[in-house]
């Protein structure tokens, strides 16, 4: 009997585990297993698979290859905006979460909405916002005398760097606000109480008590942030791509390449202009390395912060 | 013991039933001849009724305009993102009552990558799929589609245009028949031709236009007449479109790249911009399109598609453009082509659609309906059937114009998969020419070669 039911105990967690691990096996970890083998030969998805060991990893540090300019400017664009994001989602959350603002609702739900439009739609809005000539921030800028020629945004590098920054903070700040008023909500009250009777002003009370109780969520969303802004993709290549139409050729990366993410490269060298399938999988396994490296330094930060 | 045996047996059951279907619906419709390379050799059979048309497989265009074919029963599929041609499957079906076509929507630029996809995974291939002219280069190096003019389909090639036949050909096979004619003229405002050139006759023009360089020394005259105000065109995406179009040989041989080619368009082009004669506007951009209605920009390149998809919608103003022969002769300018992938289950079927509606008198007339000219060269030499007018060029027989003046000058070359990356470089240097007018032949070609060596290191020069 009990030789049955240790039997039964053995097999019964397989049984009802199963439909989930062979669903990993199949949707998880081979893709991740087959993905890394085509990493290891040239194949562009229908002739055979050439091994070539580690050369698209060779390339991927080839002057020539666009991977570490496109980890650049991947970090170029989460530097830029997660801190303003940060602070922007921290100021706005704070000053929902006082006293003074009437309808706290409302106004959370309008500087969240940003967050959910979908990113093509990001894209598409801000590419027709800022278009050369018919954009409507050069009409503005025309109408106000600001400027003598409408100012190319999107064809010019720094322009559109500026352009992407301004609509991944739009986009985003709305996200760590959430993120913050939930962090607020657990700060107790009675810290604040204590510090206003010691005649703690509301600015040093927000320096000395809420900012430190409030790193745990901060460094979430720095950890989040990294690991988001590495995927970046939709929103610059339909920014920069969306107003192509039939057989024009619009430029991947925008001008000079000087937007061109990291998923982007990739997606364009195994999808887009070329397909390389073999060097794609390499650049995702290049990004990977990349993510998992500053996830690991994230949770230390975390992890230490926690103890 | 044996109680425990019969969980253990139930368990295994279980977990390789969940495998079983697992297995079963990562396969998919992995039947049939999906697998390019299997049927490259063999002839295409009619599915369903089992009718043996190996004796009508090989039937050339002419044959395709005769009497119905009741015997031939099945359904094709077609990939496509083209809107229904009623007209043209209407007359289709009238001369094959049994023949269904169902049409799959994919868009153009996906066409590629679905193929792709769909090879990998094993899944089955369409019977036709229609590609569009940005995408030619890169369908055609994948190896898949049917050569056309070989057994059991045989393509009558002189049905066609002489310059199609190079365009759609790869290693001397016909791989697939183009559907609507793209050949491109230079359209012109006439109010703007008659202020700045004294004329607004096309045959005028011509004469006058007889090379790029007197065309630079016009608009020249015409920048500083208007004091800036009018330019010649409005991109100089478009100025690269008609040179690229006249070049005198293809860009690449294999992956040898045509360094003088290149050399001689991209001269040219630094000549355009420098003459202050072409605008910075980015090709398909909202002030591109709004260009059309306006009166900054004396010539527009214009493919036969172009009346009616972007003149027409962005200018509301009737009788104000003519059409003329290009200096140097007319180029072609987009436009799609039908090809049959290998393996096809009902390629023959497939076969005889394209064969009705691109090389047949009766399938050209449905799709002039349709609103498209198809290149069944046959159709334009009855000058009733090529005449054409459009609204926005007032009475001047555009039709004429673009089958007859145009087409007889127009070239056409074979492009290979390292013309796309070609082209997304050109992208690159056309928008630096543009706003950088430090930005030479030499920086250009430099930059070129550059891109070239990340996207295709195999490519010489």
């Amino acid at each position: 009997m009990s030789v049955m039911n240790a039997a039964k105990k053995r097999w019964v967690p397989y049984a009802f585990l199963s439909p989930y691990l062979l669903f990993y096996l199949a949707f998880g970890l081979f893709p991740i297993v087959f993905s890394f083998y085509v990493s290891l030969t040239s194949w562009d998805g229908i002739g055979d698979k050439t091994f070539v060991g580690l050369d698209n990893y060779k390339f991927l540090f080839n002057p020539d290859s666009y991977f570490f300019k496109s980890v650049g400017n991947t970090l170029l664009f989460v530097v830029l905006t997660l801190p303003v994001q940060i602070a922007l989602g921290l100021v706005i959350a704070t000053l929902l979460y006082s006293r003074w603002v009437k309808w706290r609702g409302l106004f959370q739900l309008i500087n969240f909405l940003p967050y959910i439009v979908t990113p093509v739609a990001v894209g598409l809005m801000f590419n027709l916002l800022f278009d050369w000539q018919a954009g409507f921030v050069n009409k503005v800028l025309l109408k106000l005398g600001l400027v003598d020629e409408g100012i190319y945004w999107l064809g010019e590098p720094l322009y559109a760097r500026m352009v992407i920054v301004l609509m991944l903070i739009w986009k985003g700040f709305g996200y760590t606000m959430v993120f913050y008023l939930a962090g607020l909500a657990n700060v107790p009250k009675d810290l604040h109480e204590a510090a206003q009777v010691d005649g703690a002003s509301g600015l040093r009370t927000f320096f000395s008590i809420t900012l430190p109780l409030l790193k745990p969520v901060t460094v979430f969303i720095v950890i989040t942030g990294i690991i988001g802004g590495f995927q970046l993709l939709e929103e610059p290549m339909l920014l920069l791509t969306g107003s192509g139409m039939g057989s024009s050729v619009a430029v991947i990366g925008g001008p000079e390449r000087c937007c061109l993410t990291t998923v982007w490269n990739m997606y364009d060298t195994a999808y887009g202009s070329t397909t390389r399938y073999g060097l794609g999988a390499a650049i995702a396994y290049g990004l990977c390395v990349i993510i998992a490296v500053f996830s690991f330094v994230g949770a230390r930060f975390y992890r230490g912060d926690s103890e | 013991m044996s109680k425990s045996g019969g969980t253990k047996r139930i368990v295994v059951a279980l977990v390789l039933c969940l495998l079983a279907a697992l297995i079963a619906a990562c396969g998919g419709e992995n039947s049939g001849g999906a697998n390019p390379s299997a049927s490259g050799g063999t002839g295409p059979n009619a599915s369903g009724g089992g009718a043996d048309t190996g004796g009508t497989g090989g039937g050339s265009g002419a044959e395709a305009g005769s009497g119905g074919d009741e015997q031939l029963k099945g359904e094709f599929v077609l990939w496509t993102w083209e809107p229904e041609h009623p007209t043209a499957l209407a007359a289709f079906n009238k001369k094959y009552p049994n023949i269904k076509m169902k049409r799959v929507n994919v868009a153009a630029e996906d066409v590629p990558k679905k193929l792709q996809t769909t090879i990998a995974s094993g899944g089955e291939l369409p019977d036709v799929i229609r590609i569009e002219r940005g995408q030619k280069a890169k369908i055609f190096d994948m190896g898949i589609l049917e050569d056309l003019s070989a057994a059991p389909y045989n393509a009558d090639t002189s049905l066609l245009f002489d310059y199609d036949i190079p365009a759609f050909s790869v290693d001397g096979k016909l791989v697939a028949i183009p559907d609507d004619m793209s050949v491109a003229g230079l359209a012109f405002i006439k109010p703007l031709a008659k202020e700045y050139f004294g004329t607004d006759d096309p045959e005028e023009m011509e004469k006058m236009f007889t090379s790029w360089d007197v065309f630079i020394e016009k608009g020249k005259e015409v920048v500083q007449k208007s004091g800036g105000k009018v330019k010649m065109f409005p991109s100089l995406g478009d100025v690269n479109d008609i040179l690229k179009g006249q070049r005198p040989e293809p860009y690449f041989d294999g992956n040898k790249l045509n360094v003088s080619a290149l050399e001689s368009v991209l001269s040219a082009l630094v000549k355009f911009r420098d003459a202050g004669i072409v605008d910075k506007l980015d090709q398909w951009t909202p002030a591109w399109n709004a260009a059309f209605g306006g009166d900054k920009y004396i010539f527009a390149e214009c493919p036969v598609w172009m009346p009616q998809y972007v003149i027409g919608p962005n200018d509301k103003k009737d009788d104000r453009w003519a059409l003329m022969v290009p200096p140097g002769g007319g180029i072609v300018r987009g436009g799609s082509s039908h090809g049959i992938p290998k393996g096809a289950k009902n390629a023959e079927l497939a076969w005889k659609w394209i064969e009705f509606t691109s090389m047949s008198q009766e399938g050209a007339e449905a799709q002039k309906t349709d609103g498209v000219f198809t290149h069944y060269k046959k159709a334009y030499e009855d000058p009733s059937f090529t005449n054409w007018t459009w609204r926005n060029f007032g009475s001047q027989n555009i039709g004429e114009k673009f089958f007859v003046d145009i087409s007889a000058t127009t070239k056409d070359m074979p492009e290979n998969i390292n013309d796309t990356y070609l082209d997304e470089a050109m992208s690159i240097v056309l928008q630096t020419l543009a706003k950088d007018s430090s930005f030479g032949l030499e920086q250009a070609m430099d930059r070129i070669k550059k891109e070239l060596k990340a996207k295709a290191p195999d490519i010489t020069w």
